[in-house]
């Protein structure tokens, strides 16, 4: 009876901590995996403030004529507008 | 005696035996304790780990839809050159039909080119700022001789002129380097002079501004050119130019005493339904009246236009 107790018991420690050991791996694995994923997406936010950074440099750069361009469209509109009244 | 030995002996053999059991025992619950501790404590990281990545995910989301706003911001605005010029091509196009009808009177609308010949010169940004004003492209019959010495209203040596007069959309046009008509070697002395003239005028405009011009005004009009004049002519077809001369005028190229003067020639010349006026951006008589001249042909029903080489105006 006693060896039976003792023997029970000593599977249970020893099985016990097997299975906090494996446990314990598992999640370290997904900690890992997590810490990788974080620096990933920082990684590519950092990419997408740059690439904004350089839209934002084109798009100043052309909004500075784009009123220009709209009003030399807009002339041409004109014009073609009566030559359309004039050929219908 | 030997009884109870074995006794002792057996004794201490348990004892022992117990002692290392409850030390194993006790090192193994130890060691799934600090197991079960260290898998809480992680767990809660990658809560938080899980949360941070969460968040920055939202954030990145964000990002991207605003990169790919602006990316079709940044595309609609570039997009704006292709349908000017896409619209550009259109009114010339629409143009030839329009002056056919006009031709066979069948509709009320009239054309008028408003052209500007010897510039550029030191009042051709005002003209500029004036046809900007009011909305209206023009042809700019342009010249070479002596527009590095000279200065426009800005300051600024003529020949940069050349490049503004062809990104504020206007058509520019060949009036020969020289123009020369008072000096040697005298432009209509030979064709082989004028077509070098032509030329000579072409290359400068190109180099200037990237525009190949294939409109000619011969100086003081194609009459000028006297007997040659239709060799001259005869070449300029051969080299894939037009010419054109004019139809209405404010009289600038001579003496204009006053800007009633002015008003008068030109109002009296506008007759036909589609008219090629002749004026000079060196003329302040005829910047006074530019505005006024151009209100006056659209009430009158003009389509003001800039001269294209498709145009029935452009003898070809």
């Amino acid at each position: 009876m006693k060896k039976v107790i003792l023997i029970t018991l000593s599977l249970f420690l020893i099985l016990a901590s097997v299975y906090s050991m494996c446990l314990l791996k598992i999640v370290n694995k997904k900690n890992k995996e997590l810490q990788k994923n974080v620096t990933n997406i920082k990684k590519d936010i950092e990419y997408q403030k740059i690439y904004s950074g350089k839209q934002e440099e084109e798009i100043t750069e052309l909004k500075k004529h784009q009123s220009e361009k709209l009003e030399e469209l807009s002339i041409w509109q004109k014009a073609e507008e009566k030559l359309k009244k004039a050929t219908n | 005696m030997a009884k109870s030995g074995r006794k002792v002996k057996k004794s201490y053999k348990l004892i022992i035996f117990y002692s290392l059991y409850i030390i194993f025992a006790l090192f193994m619950s130890y060691v799934c304790i600090n197991n079960f501790f260290k898998v809480k404590n992680i767990n809660i990281k990658n809560g938080y780990l899980k949360s941070e990545y969460k968040a920055l995910g939202k954030e990145y989301k964000v990002r991207n839809m605003i990169n790919s706003e602006t990316a079709d911001e940044i595309k609609d605005i570039v997009n704006i050159d292709t349908v000017t010029k896409e619209t550009k091509a259109n009114v010339f196009k629409l143009a030839q039909t329009a002056e056919k009808r006009i031709k066979e009177g069948k509709t009320n609308y009239k054309i008028a080119y408003i052209t500007f010949d010897d510039g550029p010169y030191y009042l051709t940004n005002k003209v500029l700022d004036t046809l900007k004003s009011k909305k209206v492209k023009a042809t700019f019959f342009l010249i070479g001789r002596g527009k590095e010495k000279c200065y426009d209203n800005a300051g600024f040596d003529c020949t940069t002129m050349y490049a503004k007069e062809a990104a504020a959309g206007h058509t520019l046009a060949n009036h020969t380097y020289s123009h020369a008509l008072s000096f040697s070697p005298y432009l209509y002395g030979s064709t082989s002079e004028f077509i070098n003239q032509v030329k000579k005028q072409e290359q400068l405009l190109l180099d200037k501004t990237g525009v190949k011009t294939n409109i000619v005004r011969f100086p003081g009009g194609s009459g000028s050119a006297g007997r040659l004049r239709t060799d001259m002519i005869n070449n300029l077809k051969a080299n894939g130019y037009g010419w054109v001369d004019w139809t209405a005028q404010d009289g600038d190229g001579g003496y204009v005493p006053s800007r009633d003067a002015a008003w008068n020639t030109f109002t009296s010349s506008i007759n036909e339904n589609i008219e090629v006026i002749l004026f000079h951006d060196y003329a302040d008589v005829t910047y006074s009246i530019l505005g006024d001249a151009i209100d006056y042909l659209e009430r009158n029903n003009y389509i003001l236009l800039p001269l294209f080489y498709e145009s029935v105006m452009v003898n070809k």
